[in-house]
């Protein structure tokens, strides 16, 4: 690790919430909820609430779950306000926002382009790597939104993110999209 | 030492403080603008080379910390509780730009945060030195003085190892090659140091979108400098330094930009000119202990070592670049 050069650098930008962040308005369609045991839960990942017996509360895990709203995270689960706190914030994918994340499956590149629906995997994806990242809705997915402001490639949010690790290529990809979740609707 | 002294020492001296570094930065950046002698005083001894004190100061400038200005940072998901702090530096983060619109377009949203970089704080230190007091006694020179003051440059001389090293990774060493910062920070140039390969040492702070603040070579290239003819180095100047040598510079400024020249060739090689941009765009240098020499006596015996406590970090890795001109 380089102790003498550089700044404190992130592997993935936060969350960018584009259009309709009001701060603390409470017409803001956000939930706080705890973070489940073992959820290592960073801003801009796929979130959603699973009810813990053990617990007997919900809680936050990575990934869709059957039924339950959709959620995008806000915050890294060792924020020092979520940890005092004891809840994170998910904002929720039936509310009206604009949102850009870097936590994604790239699939086909030529596919990201505008109105293109987007997905997310499921809680229990058989590969855990999945679980928290946005994709392109295949048929029968729940549908989060669709991708805004992207022609066949990923967006570069490098010129704003300086503190995040660029890739090979010098970019910082991300993928943008309004939200626009109903409940039962699918990909066709 | 004579039978006089005290039965036993056990304060730290501070031999090498402010007042010393100031002296030393003012030989820099004033008057010949080269480091005109590195050693330390007069007396009736061969002195076997030159020795020099610290040049990162002259690049940038070390700023006195106290224990209270560290922060110890636990690491909130295995909590590990270090006892030792960081000094937590801050830097402006990059901003995202503007756009033309029409009249009753809302703007995008984003958040901003400003990027963090830390200096982790160490210890250089030297060997204890040991000596019985009868022996020191048969020198004529003040044999402990003498050591003490090399002490020192020694420890003088590892922040400006470690320094450049650091330089170096920034950098790399593959020509063509981008270094940390994004843009070509290592550079070679053919066909020697000449007024036409040399003005392109300006470009890579350029390229960084800075300005140039200091260069660093060493004596033994400033020489290339020397032998500049009439029209490279302009007029009647190139007469004077053939007779005065580089002293014929009010200061060792090449194309608006302050150089040092440094003695330590070892570090410095030769052609190998190192560039760095303003302190203020470059990073941080604390120093948490002020080299102290720590002197003990014990019976028929001297026991003495150097010590300093700093740390830095060039925490805007664009900062930096060098440059290579070979034949």
């Amino acid at each position: 690790m380089a102790t003498n050069y550089g700044t404190l650098q992130r592997t993935k930008p936060r969350l960018r919430v584009i259009k309709g962040y009001v701060g603390q308005n409470s017409n803001q369609r956000q939930e706080v909820a705890p973070v489940a045991s073992g959820m290592a839960i960073m801003s801009g990942m796929l979130i959603s609430k699973l009810w813990s017996t053990d617990n007997s509360r919900y809680e936050w895990v990575l990934g869709l779950v059957s039924g339950a709203i959709p959620y995008i995270a806000l915050q890294d689960y060792t924020d020092a306000d979520v940890l005092a706190a004891g809840g994170l914030t998910g904002l929720s994918c039936a509310g009206q926002f604009t949102l850009e994340s870097a936590y994604f499956v790239e699939g086909t590149t030529a596919n990201w382009v505008d109105n293109a629906a987007v997905s997310a995997y499921a809680n229990d994806d058989a590969t855990a790597a999945n679980r928290g990242k946005l994709k392109l809705a295949a048929s029968g997915d729940p549908i989060l939104g669709t991708v805004i402001r992207q022609h066949a490639d990923l967006d570069d949010a490098r010129p704003y993110s300086s503190n995040v690790v660029p890739d090979a290529d010098g970019r910082v990809e991300v993928v943008r999209f309004d939200t626009g979740w109903v409940k039962g609707q699918l990909a066709a | 030492m004579t039978p006089n002294d005290p039965a036993t020492i056990a304060e730290a001296q501070e031999v090498w403080g402010p007042e010393k570094n100031a002296a030393w930065l003012q030989s820099i950046q004033g008057g010949d603008g080269e480091r005109k002698q590195a050693a330390a005083g007069a007396s009736d001894f061969t002195r076997r080379k030159l020795r020099e004190s610290s040049f990162v100061p002259a690049i940038q400038a070390p700023k006195p910390i106290k224990h209270s200005d560290l922060t110890r940072l636990q690491n909130p998901t295995t909590g590990v509780n270090p006892e030792i702090g960081v000094y937590v530096c801050e830097m402006e983060p990059d901003s995202p730009g503007a756009r033309t619109v029409p009249f009753d377009a809302a703007p995008d949203q984003n958040s901003y945060r400003g990027d963090v970089y830390l200096v982790y704080v160490s210890k250089d230190q030297t060997d204890e030195m040991y000596k019985l007091l009868d022996e020191l006694a048969g020198y004529k020179m003040d044999l402990r003085q003498v050591v003490t003051d090399n002490m020192l440059k020694d420890l003088d001389n590892r922040v400006d190892t470690r320094y450049i090293a650091t330089v170096k990774e920034i950098t790399g060493s593959t020509a063509g090659v981008n270094g940390l910062g994004g843009y070509e920070q290592y550079l070679e140039y053919t066909g020697g140091i000449t007024r036409a390969n040399y003005k392109y040492t300006l470009t890579p702070m350029y390229d960084a979108e800075l300005n140039n603040g200091v260069f660093l070579m060493s004596r033994r290239t400033a020489v290339e400098i020397a032998g500049w003819g009439r029209d490279e180095m302009g007029g009647d100047l190139a007469e004077r330094i053939a007779t005065d040598g580089m002293n014929a510079l009010e200061q060792f400024k090449l194309f608006g930009v302050p150089h040092i020249a440094t003695i330590k060739q070892s570090l410095v090689a030769t052609n190998h000119v190192y560039h760095f941009a303003p302190s203020n765009f470059l990073g941080q240098y604390v120093e948490l202990e002020a080299p102290t020499v720590y002197v003990k006596k014990e019976r028929d015996a001297l026991f003495f070592y150097a010590q300093r406590k700093y740390g830095y970090s060039i925490g805007n890795v664009a900062a930096v670049a060098r440059s290579v001109f070979l034949p």
